[in-house]
Parts: C-alpha cells; sequence; structure tokens
C-alpha cells in the first residue's frame, strides 16, 4: 500500500497487472455539534480531453448512482462512501476521472470544511486489496467547501491516479464551472 | 406552475443538493420513507412528528419564514404539500433556479403546492382546492398525522 501526498501520482495499472476494476473509497470524521452540521458528498465526473465533464450524466454521486454506459457506480452505505470504476469499460473519451467531496450547500449550514478531520480517500482492487492511499493534508478549511481530492488519468494505455486535495472556496459552484456541469 | 401547467420534475442533480426552499407558504405537511408524518405553520405550530437528519436538520421544516427541505436526504423524503398564503408561492434550489406557483385561480381556489419523489427525482406539482382549514387540507391529500411516541422518556 502506497501512501501519497499532494501532487504524487501512481501508476496503478503498470504497478498492478491485470488491474481492471478498482474501489475508490472515502472517509472523513467530523467534529460533532449540536446545531447543524457540515455533510460531505463524494462525486466522480467523467472527462473528456478538454478536461471537462463529458455531460451532466456523466456524474456518480449518491443520488445519480451509475453513468450512462455502466462503468462507474456509487454504492455507498452508511459507513462508507465509494464509488467504483470499471477501467476497462471506461468510453475511450473519457481521459480522467476527478474526485471531488463537496460540503451540501444547505442554506442552514455550516458549508465547510473547518469541522472535518481524517479525510482521506483510498484506492483498492475489486478484492478490497489497498493499493494506494492519501490522506488529505489537515490545516485551517475553513473557507474550502468543496475540494478535489484526486484524479484517475489515462497515461500510456494504462490508468494513474494523482493526489491531489486542491480546496475550492467557492464550493460546488466552482467545481460546476472548472467541469462545465449544470447542476 | 399554474392551473394549465401544473407539473416540474427536476432532475437528479437539483433533486439532491442543497436545500429546497418554498417561499410564501403558510404550512407543510410532509411523510417521510417511514410513513412518519408531521406538520409545521410558519408561525412555529407543529403537529405529528419530525424527521430528524443526520446533518441536525429536519428533512422538512421551516427556516426564517420559508419551509425548508433538506435535499441531502432526500431518499427519506417521500412527499409534503406546501399550502400557499395570498401569495405566489416561489421555489428555489441550489444554483438559483426559482419556479413560482399562482396563488389562486380565478374561481377562489387556493394554491396547495404537492412535491413527491420518485426514485431519484423530486416532482413538483400546483394543486388547487378550495380554501379551508390545515387539517381539512391535510385530509383531503391524506396526510395523518404520525401520534408522537413517548416511549423513548423511560417513563413506567
Amino acid at each position: 500500500m502506497a501512501s501519497m501526498i499532494p501532487g504524487s501520482n501512481a501508476a496503478l495499472t503498470a504497478e498492478n497487472p491485470g488491474l481492471r476494476k478498482v474501489l475508490v473509497a472515502f472517509g472523513w470524521t467530523i467534529t460533532q455539534s449540536l446545531g447543524p452540521q457540515a455533510e460531505l458528498v463524494p462525486m466522480a465526473i467523467m472527462c473528456g480531453q478538454d478536461g471537462l465533464a463529458l455531460s451532466d450524466d456523466h456524474l456518480v454521486f449518491f443520488n445519480q448512482l451509475t453513468t450512462p454506459e455502466g462503468s462507474m457506480e456509487f454504492v455507498g452505505t452508511d459507513d462508507q462512501e465509494q464509488i467504483d470504476v470499471d477501467l476497462a469499460s471506461v468510453p475511450e473519451d473519457v481521459r480522467k476521472i476527478a474526485f471531488v467531496v463537496y460540503v451540501d450547500p444547505d442554506l442552514r449550514g455550516p458549508g465547510n470544511f473547518s469541522a472535518v478531520k481524517n479525510a482521506y480517500v483510498r484506492v483498492a482492487d475489486e478484492n478490497n486489496r489497498e493499493l494506494l492511499r492519501f490522506d488529505i493534508p489537515s490545516g485551517n478549511q475553513m473557507q474550502v467547501k468543496a475540494m478535489l481530492f484526486g484524479e484517475l488519468y489515462r497515461h500510456s494505455g494504462g490508468w494513474k491516479f494523482r493526489a491531489i486535495g486542491q480546496g475550492y472556496q467557492n464550493g460546488l459552484t466552482g467545481v460546476a464551472t472548472d467541469y462545465k456541469l449544470a447542476l | 406552475m399554474a392551473e394549465d401547467a401544473p407539473i416540474v420534475r427536476l432532475n437528479a442533480r437539483q433533486s439532491s443538493i442543497g436545500t429546497l426552499l418554498v417561499h410564501g407558504a403558510r404550512s407543510t405537511a410532509w411523510e417521510d420513507v417511514d410513513q412518519v408524518t408531521g406538520a409545521e405553520s410558519v408561525h412555529g405550530e407543529t403537529a405529528g412528528v419530525a424527521c430528524p437528519t443526520a446533518g441536525n436538520r429536519k428533512l422538512v421544516a421551516f427556516h426564517e419564514g420559508s419551509a425548508a427541505i433538506t435535499l441531502r436526504h432526500v431518499k427519506r423524503f417521500r412527499r409534503a404539500i406546501f399550502i400557499a398564503q395570498d401569495v405566489p408561492l416561489v421555489v428555489s434550489i441550489f444554483g438559483e433556479a426559482a419556479l413560482a406557483v399562482s396563488p389562486n385561480t380565478a374561481d377562489g381556489k387556493s394554491a396547495v403546492l404537492y412535491i413527491s419523489r420518485i426514485d431519484s427525482l423530486l416532482e413538483l406539482r400546483a394543486e388547487y382546492v378550495e380554501a379551508a382549514n390545515d387539517q381539512t387540507i391535510w385530509a383531503a391529500f391524506g396526510f395523518t398525522m404520525t401520534t408522537p411516541s413517548h416511549m423513548h422518556t423511560g417513563r413506567r
């Protein structure tokens, strides 16, 4: 199992010959409070050569469980938020898959990561053998409302994973703008 | 939305991100997937049972004078009605999309916004009913308030 730092990448398929399917799982803890709490939502977006979403249907999250061709699926439960990717079946025009976690923008707040601790993303094979893990660096995240945790991308005929941890101060609106999504 | 264009269906993203707000309602009544029902007025009177969610927000409740559905937990939502005052009901969702429901018809009927979940999608329907008190309207839409249980108090 490889532990990653922001900006690093891992050659997933080159280092794991025969890897066909990956499970991308997310976790975090929230500092409890009596009032409204931040609720995090993982989302994965399939992007084309231009870095934009192929379409509004090429994303998965808890209320849109699969992409049209079925190669990416949200399979979250109460205990774990997980997105499965069948790498071999991902459409050829998909160049990368971005994994974003946003704080649900409920008007009653809080809409930021300030109470979020120990956030991570891990990538495992279909037997849940962990291949790599990226622990999001801690810090003052009062201004962060969404975060690009990492991305899977095509490289030399295979797939690599890049750890990113880039925060969005404009939250899901910024994510929608960057990937040209109509949310 | 009006009598001649009564239905709007939101997409999966609109149905599940942020808060769906209904401005201009005098009261709301709700039912969750466990068939727990409750109601609240804009003045704070309540009936039935509230539906708390993991984020410490009620599934449906008033917030600063507007009725709100907590869309992060839309999977727990089954249906709700929003009874209009004498002003249009205005619905807003994440992304600043908004739509309005005429408050009444030429023949004096009053608007009730009926929102139901169909799989992953919320459907909004403008209904027009004879003016009546809230209890009569709840009954017309098949809402029977859940009786609050005191089992959790530990009293013998």
